[in-house]
């Protein structure tokens, strides 16, 4: 399988499950100068006492093989952060979306020969300081 | 969404009100501390939403800056987790009241401090008391603390006291569903009696008198003996002799162990410190310092009570020299770049030396001195200068007889000498009602002029003294200063000859022989 097409198939796997969690996706790579964001999806959330506008920027990662089972994970740099987090400012302002909150979530996916394909879903993996939270 | 908690931090002996800002807001996820925090209190970073999620709640999406203010001043230590836990819960809205009906606690009347664990655990911090009496001097309502230190705040009156053990404790307080009981001081009204008592210590009893006149007016001594003599049993059992300690003396040295952190649960002090600090201490050891906020050092830990210096001549020149000024003021004062912060350090010092390296100089026993004239000297001469100056008291320790060591050891208990030691403070309290000094041994030049006078007999027998042990000016002051003390012992308002003649006797090292 070409690399470029388990990329584009995990992708299409973490939106379809982002989803189904109630998400509304707005943005599939969403690429800029500075970096790339793979899936960006929206929703409302209970925040206080009232509800917020929450924005995920989801970083998608997948592997086939099942040797190292936390390969996708480690693949997350902290250069990767720094990238999604500057693509997502830039996101934020092009769109002029201002009363949001917004988190990064991590996707790591392990596609399977057989059976189904594994999902790992990590909100709010790291914060906009790009320390793992 | 904005939240404001008080909370305080320390500034030498003194706390000042830190005001914990929480703000809510949209944008990307992150937690920023802003307000100068020092190494712990940044990494609270990280502990508090750990904490706050492990108590079952959840830690807010979105922006939140906390503010410690003033925010020119550098903060550190980790007292400031549980404000600002409390401050991104109420910001969140979740500490309000379970039912309007019943009056709840106001977050704005209470002072909280407390270091969380990543569990919510509530742990104890350095400073409770001093906190306390900020929260007092401040009028607030109360200081919300770790239970560790609910008994050193407690001495504090006139506000409530609540101890807590987990983060979810303050949070039912504060929504009123749960009522958390002040915590009551238990400061023991009898003072329990000190362990060493005077009357274990065999014959010495010259040197049991000078560390009478010691105690009664406040004087440093220095113990010149050989090894065994028992100058540290002696110097241990000064404490029981002194007077018993004031509330607002208890107070001060408590004080300085809360924020050392070596309080571990207990009350107020109440017995007086004795502090033994080994002659390989630092200077700072000594004075005080470090990084960040400047910790106090052993010269503070004894405040109130009495430093003892064993084998004085092995320690290093500069902290025999660092020790001159706080011995002088009754306080340290560390600069640094950023701060001047005061220690209280009201000490009495008891220093204890050989007469030469090996200990056995002009010892009449078996053991003979094996040291040349040039060790003795150079040796003695390490002690001798500006910290000799400000000991009054020096006393010859010989080796114990025979006959006094088979003898049963019932000499004067301390009370005896405790009851006479504070009669003679009491004198000089009221010869001092209108001076800033409490005891002979502070009188400057003036006040010994007016109450150090000398009859006809006393001047000839001085300067008969002064004139053959070839005495300085200040020998001189010592001397009347010492008199005066060791009159008050005897409750006579004049000096005579026999106190002179005593106090010459405690100047053994300025007779040049």
């Amino acid at each position: 399988m070409k690399s470029s097409k388990v990329a584009v198939d995990g992708e299409e796997l973490a939106s379809d499950f982002l989803e189904n969690e109630g998400w509304e996706i707005i943005g599939r790579n969403v690429t800029y100068k500075i970096g790339e964001i793979d899936i960006i999806a929206q929703k409302t959330i209970p925040r206080g006492l009232g509800r917020a506008n929450m924005v995920a920027f989801v970083e998608v990662k997948t592997r086939t093989s099942e040797r190292d089972p936390r390969s996708a994970e480690r693949a997350i740099t902290t250069k990767k952060r720094k990238k999604i987090i500057l693509a997502s400012r830039m996101f934020l302002s092009k769109n002029k979306i201002s009363a949001c909150i917004a988190r990064f979530d991590v996707i790591a996916i392990t596609l399977k020969r057989s059976e189904e394909p594994e999902i790992r879903h990590y909100p709010n993996a790291f914060d906009a300081s790009g320390a793992i939270r | 969404m904005l939240a404001k908690i008080k909370s305080g931090a320390l500034f030498g002996v003194d706390g000042f009100i830190v005001e914990v800002e929480v703000d809510m807001a949209f944008g990307l996820n992150i937690f920023h501390v802003v307000g100068l925090p020092d190494g712990a209190v940044r990494e609270s970073r990280l502990r508090v939403p750990a904490a706050i999620e492990n108590a079952g709640y959840k830690f807010p999406d979105g922006k939140i800056t906390v503010n410690l203010a003033p925010a020119d001043i550098r903060k550190d230590g980790t007292a400031f987790d549980l404000p600002m836990a409390i401050g991104i819960l109420a910001a969140q809205r979740m500490l309000e009241p379970e039912s309007k009906a019943t009056p709840t606690p106001n977050l704005e009347d209470y002072i909280l401090v407390g270091e969380l664990s990543l569990d919510g655990i509530v742990r104890p911090i350095r400073g409770a008391l001093p906190l306390a009496l900020l929260a007092r001097d401040k009028g607030m309502k109360g200081i919300i603390l770790p239970k560790e230190n609910a008994n050193e705040a407690s001495v504090v009156k006139d506000i409530e006291v609540y101890g807590v053990e987990h983060l979810t404790e303050v949070t039912t307080f504060f929504r009123g569903s749960r009522v958390i009981q002040p915590q009551i001081c238990d400061i023991r009204e009898r003072q329990n009696p000190h362990p060493k008592d005077f009357s274990e210590v065999a014959g010495q009893e010259a040197v049991k008198r000078a560390l009478e006149v010691a105690a009664a007016g406040g004087h440093n001594v220095l113990m010149i003996g050989p090894p065994g003599s028992g100058k540290s049993m002696l110097a241990k059992r000064l404490p029981s002799i002194l007077p018993i300690m004031t509330f607002e003396e208890s107070l001060e040295t408590t004080a300085v162990y809360s924020i050392s952190g070596r309080l571990r649960g207990e009350g107020l002090i109440r017995r007086r410190p004795f502090r033994t600090p080994h002659h390989t201490i630092s200077d700072v050891g000594i004075i005080g310092g470090g990084s960040g906020v400047p910790r106090p050092g052993e010269i503070s830990l004894a405040h109130n009570g009495v430093l003892f210096l064993d084998e004085l001549p092995e320690f290093k020149r500069n902290v025999l020299e660092v020790m001159r000024q706080p011995l002088e003021d009754g306080r340290v004062t560390l600069n640094r770049s950023l701060m001047t912060l005061d220690y209280p350090a009201s000490v009495m010092v008891v220093a204890a030396m050989n007469p030469c390296p090996c200990g056995y100089f002009q010892t009449d026993g078996i053991q003979r001195c094996s040291c040349g004239v040039a060790q003795v000297k150079r040796y003695r001469n390490r002690v001798s200068g500006p910290l000799l100056d400000r000991i009054d008291i020096h006393v010859q320790v010989p080796a114990v007889e025979y006959k006094d060591l088979q003898k049963e050891r019932r000499g004067t208990s301390s009370e005896e000498i405790r009851t006479r030691v504070q009669i003679a403070r009491r004198i000089q309290l009221d010869r001092f009602s209108d001076r800033p000094i409490h005891a002979n041994a502070q009188m400057e030049p003036r006040d010994l002029r007016i109450h150090c006078q000398l009859d006809e007999k006393g001047h000839t027998f001085l300067e008969r003294v002064i004139t053959q042990f070839g005495m300085s000016a200040r020998a001189f002051d010592r001397i009347l200063k010492l008199a005066r003390t060791i009159a008050d012992l005897s409750e006579t308002e004049r000096i005579t000859t026999q106190h002179l003649a005593e106090a010459v006797h405690y100047r053994t090292l300025d007779r040049s022989e």
